[in-house]
């Protein structure tokens, strides 16, 4: 006997395409679209939409101001850094490696986490209890300080910072996971397949993967804002990325020495990380009330 | 009660053996600490007579044993740099730390909490959204950036305040509304949906029905019934400050745990790094206890 959750819309007459897609965004925040539309773009086309090589250095140009500033030029439209490097260029690319490093983290921690969550909800017992003593240790271990650790442990590549991002994210995921397995196993449709004796991978796979994958993509949206900041703050700490990257943690760590001199080095950069975090965090808002409302908060 | 109690004891205790094991496969994974300790022109025999004094010829199971009873004593190892015991590097820097988490964290809570209880109830007010755009804006900003700003603006362009340092009370402040913006916002996010949550609750309507003044059903069953929900936040947000406190005493020079750890992570000194994570999780740990025991004491409702 199959059973499956899906086809059961099917069943009734589906409204046209058009009305289909206006129904799903409704209430989708254009302004934050748009930045997170531009972000993409800068990161996926970082090497033909920059304006220069992000390490060309020109010395004739540094420390340039921002085009608007006395002594701007539309040449460097966002200044250049200590070398002349031209800002702009450098945070195109620093938009790319935040892209880079928030989606393989994610994913590396998503997938991790829902193995485990799933294993901890659907097997229960000894296992259960031993993976959530476990999610509890790493949620008790200050974030900042164990990615510290651990990358101090490592080493500093764009892997290790990957991969020391997904080892301190994992564990959110897996008690997410735990807790949704924990409420569909109770639902028929389960019952239903066990009875009908499907495997339990399969059952796993087929039916309470795909019932938790809204919470999962909602946790992801909304866990971009962290990584970019956690990535930042590493690099900034000189225990991050490392020169020649582009990172915007980077070229924060750089600026701070030009503070009273050059206000733009530590302030563009820096707003780069908030408006992307900013247009990040209200679009998995959005995306929350939309796929998963019991984890609505406004 | 006390079943709970034994509980919630025990279940800490676990997680704690787990903390140490995490933090004891951190150092393994760092290598052969002889390679830091030693001149490069060591020999063989050098090594392996410092590797006997360390005790890393034994077994590993061996190893994390002694690392385990000797951690329990308050003997964290001799600091690589310093040649002093790292149990008084850390007793040194912690009270640092928990002055700049304690104070951010009363800092948070005195912006967030009437924030959030105002927003709550004036729902789609001026404050209101103006409140929201506070906790969207508070939970985007990267705390490190925020620091420097503040260095850019209230220190080097209108020169009212220092930039570093813990010598002074006015250099208590840029470091506190650093740190403690991120948690301010969100902590007033959470009180204004738990309050939201309480007021349509249906004790809250039944108290409208029977004719109670709003601000008694606002103060005294409302306010009650959110606590409980923004107490545990606010013990999870101890957490983040506790991290989060490493960047902003870097940014500060704040002579805390943060700057520490930063420093040996550089300098690979890592009985310092290993000790100093491993205090700061139990700290964690307990704080995240006493809420918890907390809160079952104050609403005897609430088991696992």
């Amino acid at each position: 006997m199959a059973v499956s959750t899906a086809g059961i819309e099917d069943a009734t007459e589906r409204p046209p395409f058009a009305a289909r897609l206006r129904e799903g965004l409704r209430g989708l925040p254009l302004l934050a679209t748009g930045f997170v539309a531009l972000f993409l773009i800068a990161a996926i086309f970082a090497p033909w939409v920059s304006p220069y090589d992000p390490a060309e250095a020109n010395f004739l140009a540094s420390l340039d101001p921002p085009f608007w500033q006395e002594k701007g030029t539309l040449a460097h439209l966002l200044g250049c850094d200590q070398l002349g490097r031209d800002i702009l260029a450098r945070v195109i690319h620093g938009a790319r490696l935040s892209l880079t490093v928030s989606i393989f983290a994610i994913g590396l921690a998503g997938a991790v986490g829902i193995v485990l969550g799933i294993a901890a909800g659907y097997v229960g017992g000894i296992l259960d209890a031993l993976i959530m003593r476990l999610v509890d240790a790493f949620l008790a271990l200050p974030f900042i300080l164990m990615a510290l650790g651990f990358v101090a442990a490592l080493g500093t590549s764009l892997t290790n910072i990957i991969i020391v991002m997904a080892i301190t994210n994992w564990a959110r995921y897996a008690r997410l996971v735990r807790g949704e397995v924990l409420t569909v196993k109770q639902r028929d449709f389960v019952a239903l397949a066990r009875v009908a004796g499907q495997p339990r991978w399969r059952i796993a796979w087929k039916h309470i993967l795909p019932n938790v994958m809204n919470s999962i993509i909602v946790l992801g949206t909304l866990d971009v804002g962290r990584v970019i900041i956690l990535e930042a703050s590493l690099s900034f700490l000189g225990l991050g990325m490392q020169p020649p990257e582009v990172s915007w943690g980077l070229m924060l760590a750089d600026g701070r020495a030009y503070m009273t001199t050059a206000w733009w080095l530590t302030t563009i950069p820096g707003l780069a990380i908030l408006l992307t975090v900013l247009s990040v965090n209200v679009l998995g808002d959005w995306l929350r009330d939309r796929l998963d409302p019991r984890q609505q908060m406004d | 009660m006390g079943r709970f109690i034994l509980r919630r004891l025990l279940q800490t205790a676990v997680t704690a053996l787990f903390v140490t094991m995490i933090v004891f496969a951190l150092a393994r994974l760092t290598g052969d600490p002889t390679v830091m300790l030693l001149p490069t022109e060591a020999t063989q025999a050098d090594r392996d007579f410092l590797k006997n004094q360390l005790g890393l010829d034994k077994s590993v199971p061996e190893q994390y044993f002694t690392f385990i009873s000797k951690a329990l004593s308050g003997d964290f190892g001799t600091s690589f740099r310093y040649r002093v015991p790292v149990r008084d590097l850390i007793a040194t820097r912690l009270p640092a730390t928990i002055e700049l988490a304690v104070l951010s964290m009363v800092l948070a809570t005195v912006i967030a909490l009437p924030l959030g209880i105002v927003s709550a109830l004036r729902r789609g007010s001026m404050i209101d959204r103006l409140a929201r755009w506070f906790a969207t804006l508070g939970l985007a900003t990267p705390t490190f950036w925020l620091g420097l700003m503040l260095i850019l603006f209230f220190a080097v362009t209108l020169n009212w305040l220092p930039a570093a340092g813990r010598e002074h009370w006015s250099s208590r402040i840029l470091p506190v509304i650093a740190l403690g913006w991120f948690s301010a916002a969100a902590i007033a996010r959470l009180t204004r949906s738990s309050m939201l949550d309480a007021m349509q609750s249906d004790f809250v309507r039944f108290e409208r029905l029977s004719g109670l003044p709003e601000f008694v059903i606002v103060l005294k069953h409302a306010l009650k019934n959110a606590a409980i929900p923004i107490v545990t936040y606010m013990a999870l947000q101890f957490g983040v400050l506790l991290s989060g406190a490493v960047v902003t005493e870097r940014v500060f020079a704040w002579p805390g745990i943060g700057s520490l750890v930063v420093d040996a992570i550089l300098e690979r000194d890592f009985p310092v790094v290993q000790a100093a994570v491993l205090v700061t999780a139990i700290l964690f740990l307990l704080i995240n206890l006493a809420t918890d025991l907390f809160y079952s004491w104050l609403d005897p409702r609430i088991r696992y």
